[in-house]
């Protein structure tokens, strides 16, 4: 099963040669964090409609106007009252349920598995629910100064964002990532001709 | 009639009613059948010249296209004969050319010019058989007036006309057989083809294909979106590293052994992998 013992197994090679285990960059972390965002508005449009469909079909919005007569100061429709609560609460629940769920149970959301990258904890350990939870508040913390809790992964060594210095959490490659080098020297030659 | 059909036809009533019904049914089966390949044969050969006539349209078209491309001034459609701007422009294309392409050259010319030569001598043909019909009208016309052969006219106008009545039949018969035929090729092929899709989409081999072979393709995509995002990494990082003058990037240790045998556990399913394996290559990095 481990592959590791036979020092000159490809496996081993390519163990060696990759960045697999190492420190994600920014660029990958940003790109897994709008994968997540779209899977999140994709999912909240698609509840609304069922909701408003549901409105729709069980004739609800007749019920709610004979308990809002009784009521003074609801709102006077059923959706205006659910647009009320989602816009505000919501939206924010499902994005922290979301981040938080899957970081607690997979180690990494579905934008970041796509990207091959792991959050853990800076000893090699699985993320608790506590430190997600930590994890997700220092969130605000990292974007309230211009983002630059986010940009900071840019600059330090173990490529950490304020709120992974928090929680104690490093994200990192999970597969044999590799740098494409036509790529880059393509970019380098760009850069140099300037 | 004979004793012996006598005897047949005695035969036939004899028969039991159920057993004369059902060879009827057989006999009107078999017509039926003969009716339905006749007009699936209808059908096809239809279809089939219309597609022709319309993909040779076509292609007509779009070679004409490009020979007006290659050479827009140098061919004259009304004659269909390609001709020079000048002679020397001609004996120049001529020496470059070898002699099995003059050759084969000269045999498209026939031929094209030959199906010229067709077609206008069927109108002089024509032309020719009106001549002499107008030319023999006055000598005809006495004796196909001639009271004498007055009954023999009138039986050739009876069977002209009986052939005419015939052929009227036959064109009514014929339109509605070809839209029929028509419609029942083109039901049998869309018929064929929906059920050849459905077996294929239902062979498990085939599911089997389509399956590894879009998880192929989707693999693919977001190992390439994968690679560039890290390859982007490593460029944004290091611009930005070297403008803050900040220590290069492959200058800062890596992540500690028990995070990158994490990732590798990771990496194969979580399968356990002991450090000790690969703590002396790491140290030694």
């Amino acid at each position: 099963m481990n592959q590791l013992t036979d020092k000159t197994s490809t496996e081993y090679q390519v163990f060696l040669k990759s960045h697999l285990g190492y420190y994600a960059g920014f660029i990958s972390r940003f790109v897994a964090f709008i994968i997540d965002m779209l899977i999140i508005t994709l999912s909240v449009l698609a509840i609304t409609w069922f909701i408003s469909v549901t409105i729709n079909i069980f004739n609800l919005q007749a019920i709610y106007n004979a308990f809002s007569q009784l009521l003074p100061g609801t709102p006077s429709s059923l959706e205006q009252l659910l647009s009320q609560l989602g816009a505000g609460f919501s939206f924010a629940l499902i994005i922290a349920s979301y981040f938080i769920f899957f970081w607690v149970f997979a180690g990494s959301t579905p934008g970041k598995a796509l990207m091959g990258l792991k959050i853990i904890t800076t000893d090699g350990r699985k993320i608790s629910f506590f430190r997600a939870l930590l994890r997700y508040l220092a969130y605000y913390l990292s974007a309230v100064l211009f983002f630059m809790g986010f940009l900071w992964i840019f600059v330090d060594g173990r490529r950490q964002g304020w709120h992974d210095k928090i929680a104690h959490t490093m994200v990192i490659y999970t597969w044999a990532a590799k740098p494409d080098e036509r790529f880059l020297a393509k970019r380098i030659q760009r850069s140099s001709k300037r | 009639m004979t004793d012996k059909e006598y005897g047949t036809a005695n035969t036939e009533l004899s028969k039991p009613i159920s057993q004369t019904t059902n060879s009827t049914n057989m006999t009107k089966k078999k017509q039926s059948r003969l009716r339905t390949l006749t007009r699936f044969a209808v059908g096809g050969i239809a279809l089939t010249m219309d597609g022709i006539t319309n993909q040779m349209s076509t292609w007509n078209d779009i070679s004409d296209e490009q020979v007006s491309e290659i050479q827009p001034s140098t061919i004259n459609y009304e004659i269909t004969e390609i001709t020079f701007q000048s002679q020397s422009e001609a004996i120049n294309q001529s020496e470059k050319e070898t002699t099995g392409q003059l050759a084969r050259y000269a045999l498209i010319g026939m031929a094209i010019s030959a199906e010229n030569r067709i077609s206008s001598g069927f109108s002089l043909i024509g032309r020719v058989a009106n001549r002499i019909s107008r030319a023999a009208k006055p000598i005809t016309d006495p004796l196909s007036q001639s009271p004498r052969l007055h009954p023999l006219s009138k039986r050739y106008n009876k069977l002209v006309n009986r052939g005419q009545v015939q052929v009227s039949q036959w064109i009514n018969l014929g339109r509605e057989e070809e839209i029929r035929s028509r419609q029942l090729v083109q039901a049998a092929v869309s018929e064929t083809m929906e059920t050849s899709i459905e077996y294929i989409a239902e062979k498990p081999e085939i599911q089997e294909l389509i399956q590894s072979q879009s998880t192929g393709l989707a693999n693919e995509i977001v190992e390439e979106i994968r690679e560039r995002t890290v390859s982007a990494d490593t460029l944004a990082e290091n611009i930005l590293r070297s403008f803050l003058r900040l220590t290069p990037r492959s200058e800062i240790s890596g992540p500690p052994i028990e995070v990158r045998v994490r990732a590798l556990s990771l990496h194969h399913g979580s399968q356990g992998v002991e450090q000790k394996d690969i703590g002396d290559e790491s140290a030694n990095r």
